[in-house]
């Protein structure tokens, strides 16, 4: 992939550190009274996740990294991976465990994601922001004296994940949630 | 980003208060003012200073060539108040356009000329108290490095890394861009006042003479800003040629345009600069010192 100079970074570019594509979340250039300038720069790894902040030389070349953000349909799920295929080319693609990143709890079928494609190859799973799904068990709420009362207990949703609802959400009832947080969000009618 | 309308009627008229006791301070020391070309042949071929071209001619990011040439033809001390140009990338302290005083003493050396830039900066920061230590004692002080002009390029990776534990360090680093990262992160933040900063490495000479292995450049920070740079400075043609065709292949391996030297320039050198030292202040900068200004937006006139 082509090379750009560290005097083009912005934020939201994708490069290549180490073998791996970073995105460049942060770029503030230094200078010092005299002498070279110098990039001050937030990255998050693409692959593991983390965040690095690296110091470059302005004027340095960096390699872009061939990463691509693409809406797929998630399919179907065996014992090696997810598959899902393209909405519009019905091109199938497979993501492994460590690409959904725990994408997975929150899918049963045709939700749309955002998969990150590095150099073709799905790395990351963004699942929808709000999913919508069935409580399979759940006991029901009692309520205690107000002062030391749970407002919430445990709910176990249709695709095995475990969250919290309110007392007066029941089993079979279709809710709400906001994958990014894992939070209830609301009672969806049936 | 300056929240002040422009143009402040309070600025305009502190930037005229300044540039008239500028004026009048070289007047009491018998500095002649001039006024040379904003527009030249030639220009800086340093690296780190990117100069504008305008047809065949570039924007002068200094008027140095000008007046060196001046002095070269017998002028005296002489002092210039000139806009100059560099594309400098955007920070609260740069601005593409900006002013800067610059003037050259005949028969001062590099100290003599740092006790007059420090008379002339009290004029406007009064409460000022004047520190100078040398480039050496600076490392030493702040990175505990005893002897930074021969320590080698791994000690200085190693300092750097120890203060900056969670920063990635940059790759391809020769010496000198260690010693710039280190000024960077490890001294310029620590310098408080006025400090005068002198005798730096050979290898960040610029345009100054070299005595017993140090670069006769000296710099002055004011609360960790850069404010002046002064040379004593350099008088042999031979020597400025050979530093001129390093900052050319030193452009050319950073994919920039070499600059075709100013022959005039060398020439003038030739005929014979008397010994004198120089310096350029930045303007704008004593204005946001004085007036407390943090963005050299807010000195603006427009």
């Amino acid at each position: 992939m082509a090379n750009i100079s560290t005097n083009e970074f912005k934020n939201g570019l994708k490069v290549i550190l180490d073998r791996a594509p970073c995105s460049i979340v942060e770029n503030i250039i230094v200078k010092p009274g005299k002498g070279q300038a110098f990039n001050r720069v937030k990255l998050k790894n693409l692959l593991t996740g983390k965040s690095l902040e690296k110091t470059f030389k302005s004027s340095e070349n960096i390699e872009l990294a061939d990463v691509m953000d693409i809406e797929y349909q998630y399919s179907y799920a065996d014992a090696d991976a997810w598959y899902f295929m393209h909405p519009e080319t019905f091109e199938q693609i497979a993501a492994d465990k460590k690409a959904m990143s725990g994408a997975d709890q929150w899918l049963t079928g045709q939700e749309t994601c955002l998969i990150t494609l590095w150099n073709d190859n799905p790395i990351a799973v963004t699942p929808p922001n709000f999913v919508e799904l069935k409580i399979t068990e759940s006991e029901p709420g009692v309520k205690g004296d107000t002062a030391s009362s749970n407002v919430t207990k445990p709910a176990i949703l249709e695709t095995g994940v475990e969250i919290k609802v309110p007392l007066f959400v029941d089993q079979d009832e279709i809710v709400k949630v906001d994958t990014r947080t894992g939070e209830y969000v609301s009672r969806v009618k049936a | 980003m300056s929240l002040e309308s422009k143009p402040s009627a309070i600025i305009i008229k502190e930037r005229a208060k300044l540039l008239q006791q500028v004026r009048y301070f070289f007047y009491q020391h018998k500095v002649l003012e001039v006024d040379t070309p904003h527009l030249g042949q030639s220009t800086s071929p340093d690296p780190q200073t990117l100069s504008l071209k305008v047809g065949h001619q570039y924007l002068q990011p200094s008027p140095e060539f000008f007046m060196k040439r001046l002095l070269a033809n017998g002028s005296g001390d002489i002092y210039q108040l000139a806009h100059v140009f560099r594309e400098d990338l955007a920070s609260p302290r740069h601005r593409l356009e900006f002013m800067l005083l610059e003037w050259y003493r005949l028969d001062f050396n590099m100290f003599d000329l740092m006790a007059e830039v420090f008379a002339l900066v009290s004029l406007f920061l009064p409460n000022l108290k004047m520190h100078s230590l040398s480039y050496r004692e600076a490392f030493n002080r702040h990175t505990k490095i005893e002897n930074v002009h021969t320590a080698s390029r791994q000690q200085l990776a190693n300092i750097w890394q120890q203060q900056k534990p969670k920063l990635v360090p940059p790759s391809n680093m020769s010496k000198n861009d260690w010693l710039d990262l280190l000024m960077l992160d490890s001294i310029e933040p620590h310098l408080k006042g006025a400090v005068f900063i002198h005798s730096y490495p050979v290898s960040q000479a610029a345009l100054a003479k070299i005595k017993n292995g140090r670069a006769q450049r000296f710099e002055l920070y004011i609360d960790g800003m850069e404010l002046a740079n002064g040379f004593d400075e350099l008088d042999s043609s031979s020597e400025q040629r050979t530093r001129f065709e390093l900052e050319n292949k030193q452009r050319i391996e950073n994919n920039l345009e070499p600059i075709t030297l100013d022959e005039d320039f060398l020439k003038a050198l030739d005929q014979g600069l008397p010994q004198c030292s120089g310096v350029a202040l930045g303007i704008d900068r004593l204005l946001m010192l004085s007036l407390g200004k943090k963005n050299i937006l807010d000195v603006a006139s427009f």
